[in-house]
């Protein structure tokens, strides 16, 4: 009446129980009428796969190349002990997670329990139950398939996303394009750009328009890791649909592209974009805020100043009606963009960062240094520093110095 | 985050809200926003000037009230923005879809 009720351990499905039969058990013990009992009582319950050592040097020889499942120890050995055994064994890596049993007849407690200090698992008593043994075995390994099992899911997922993330790398500028675009501008361009798992919803761009005009954008989708990967790959997909016409009317092109969004995305989820367009013609910077944080730019005269203006994040609402503002962007000037990470730092005392106190520490930099990538690498340092290497969001600095 | 609920009057609840308001408060606030569905209000004021910080997933969170609000006619105010709150209110522009008190 009670088996109802009862949920019975894992290993007793088909696949598990092959598994734990399959699983290559070592015992080592110096009695020979110990071990071929030890070995009988495996036989008899369907183990496949035992090895017997009669000296703790073989054992330890053997285990070197080859990685068992379980090991079995008597702790009473001449020449190597048990002891000595399970000391030399867990010092191997390929080890670290094998279940060692201590097999001993001693009766001292202080003595056998000294055994987990050494890195053993467990310790059986001599001469022990058959059941008990046989219980204790398929405990032990059954915790130790799933750990495998877990260890190879972790892995497979690792593995995913770091193809994602190279392929998510593919979406932005490499440094090939970057360089290109560095001489045909007359520019320098440095980003910093690091997902705080492996993918992430920082996004930024730089892409040729014509012969005086290209576009520069960073943007930040809400959410960490995958969703927000996903949402990254969306907004390069409706862009890159776009014509260039378009790519050099930011709120033209945000009002496209939110509208889709809006659409497409859950109602919480929304991403924060600033773009630009650099005209190096008419020494002019067109944007358009969506919910982002103010860029900074440092002007060659030596003046820090907030990109003004704002609007909505993309996809929060149907209509959000960008506009496009300009600023005078001329030769020498430098425009700083950032993601969220930077507005919603705290220091130790618990104050925010202020972006405005960062812009005027811009101005630490001697004015011959002040390279896109010097000013770069100055605002990572100065975070680093604010936060004291604590910050927990994706990151990403872009930096875009026209030369003199 | 912590709240607590008060029935102002049959048409009017009042929402205070204090702490941190982030992605961990998702099911908590969702659930908040089914009951404001299921009552027969027709104002929300929010009262957040005892939120310490809030980040996007929050932002995330008014948005999906603001759109239940919406579907059901229910008009919503915000009162109390201070801080971090205050200014992640503003870089987002969050008063073009809700009325914000800022005090």
């Amino acid at each position: 009446m009670l088996d109802k009720e009862i949920h019975k351990p894992r290993w007793e499905d088909a696949i598990t129980q092959k598994r734990i039969a399959e699983s290559h058990i070592i015992v080592v013990d110096d009695d020979k009428t110990s071990l071929s009992l030890l070995q009988h009582t495996f036989a008899k319950h369907h183990f496949t796969n035992v090895a017997a050592f009669t000296s703790g040097q073989q054992a330890l020889d053997y285990c070197r190349f080859n990685t068992p499942d379980l090991i079995i120890i008597d702790l009473l050995m001449p020449g190597m002990t048990g002891f000595d055994l399970c000391q030399e064994l867990r010092k191997l890596k390929s080890l670290n997670t094998v279940p060692i049993f201590a097999y001993t007849a001693l009766e001292n407690p202080h003595q056998r329990i000294s055994v987990f200090d050494l890195g053993a698992s467990d310790v059986l008593h001599k001469p022990v139950m058959e059941d008990e043994l046989v219980a204790r075995c398929k405990l032990h390994l059954e915790r130790r398939h799933i750990l495998r099992d877990l260890h190879a899911y972790r892995d497979k997922v690792n593995q995913d996303l770091t193809l994602a993330r190279e392929m998510q790398n593919l979406l932005m500028p490499d440094a090939e394009a970057i360089a290109a675009m560095e001489a045909q501008y007359q520019v320098e361009i440095s980003t910093y750009f690091e997902p705080s798992l492996l993918i992430g919803g920082d996004f930024w761009g730089a892409t040729p328009i014509d012969a005086n005009r290209f576009m520069i954008f960073t943007g930040d989708f809400t959410g960490h890791g995958v969703t927000a990967a996903i949402n990254v790959f969306r907004f390069y997909t409706l862009r890159e649909k776009m014509n260039k016409e378009i790519w050099a009317a930011p709120s033209y092109l945000l009002n496209i592209i939110n509208r889709r969004l809006f659409d497409i995305l859950p109602v919480e989820l929304f991403a924060t974009v600033f773009y630009g367009v650099v005209d190096k013609e008419k020494n002019e910077l067109a944007y358009t805020l969506a919910g982002s944080p103010s860029p900074l730019i440092l002007r060659a005269c030596g003046k820090v100043e907030l990109v003004k203006g704002k609007g909505l994040p993309l996809a929060a609402v149907q209509s959000p009606g960008y506009k496009t503002h300009t600023v005078p962007f001329y030769s020498g000037d430098t425009l700083v963009m950032y993601t969220d990470a930077l507005i919603e730092a705290k220091n130790e005392q618990g104050d925010f960062l202020e972006i405005e106190k960062l812009g005027e520490s811009l101005l630490d930099l001697p004015e011959e240094q002040r390279s896109a990538r010097n000013i770069q690498s100055h605002i990572y340092a100065y975070l680093s520093d604010f936060t004291d290497d604590a910050w927990d969001d994706d990151l990403t600095i872009t930096v875009c110095h026209r030369k003199e | 985050m912590d709240y607590q609920l008060t029935e102002k009057s049959p048409q009017e609840l009042h929402l205070a809200m204090s702490g941190r308001f982030t992605y961990t408060d998702n099911a908590t606030f969702r659930q908040i926003i089914q009951d404001l569905r299921n009552g027969t209000y027709k104002h929300l004021q929010l009262d957040i000037s005892r939120l310490e910080y809030i980040d996007s997933a929050a932002l995330g969170m008014l948005l999906l009230l603001n759109d239940a609000a919406t579907k059901t006619g229910i008009s919503i105010s915000l009162t109390g923005a201070n801080g971090q709150i205050r200014k992640m209110l503003e870089i987002s522009n969050f008063d073009e879809i809700f009325h914000i008190g800022y005090n």
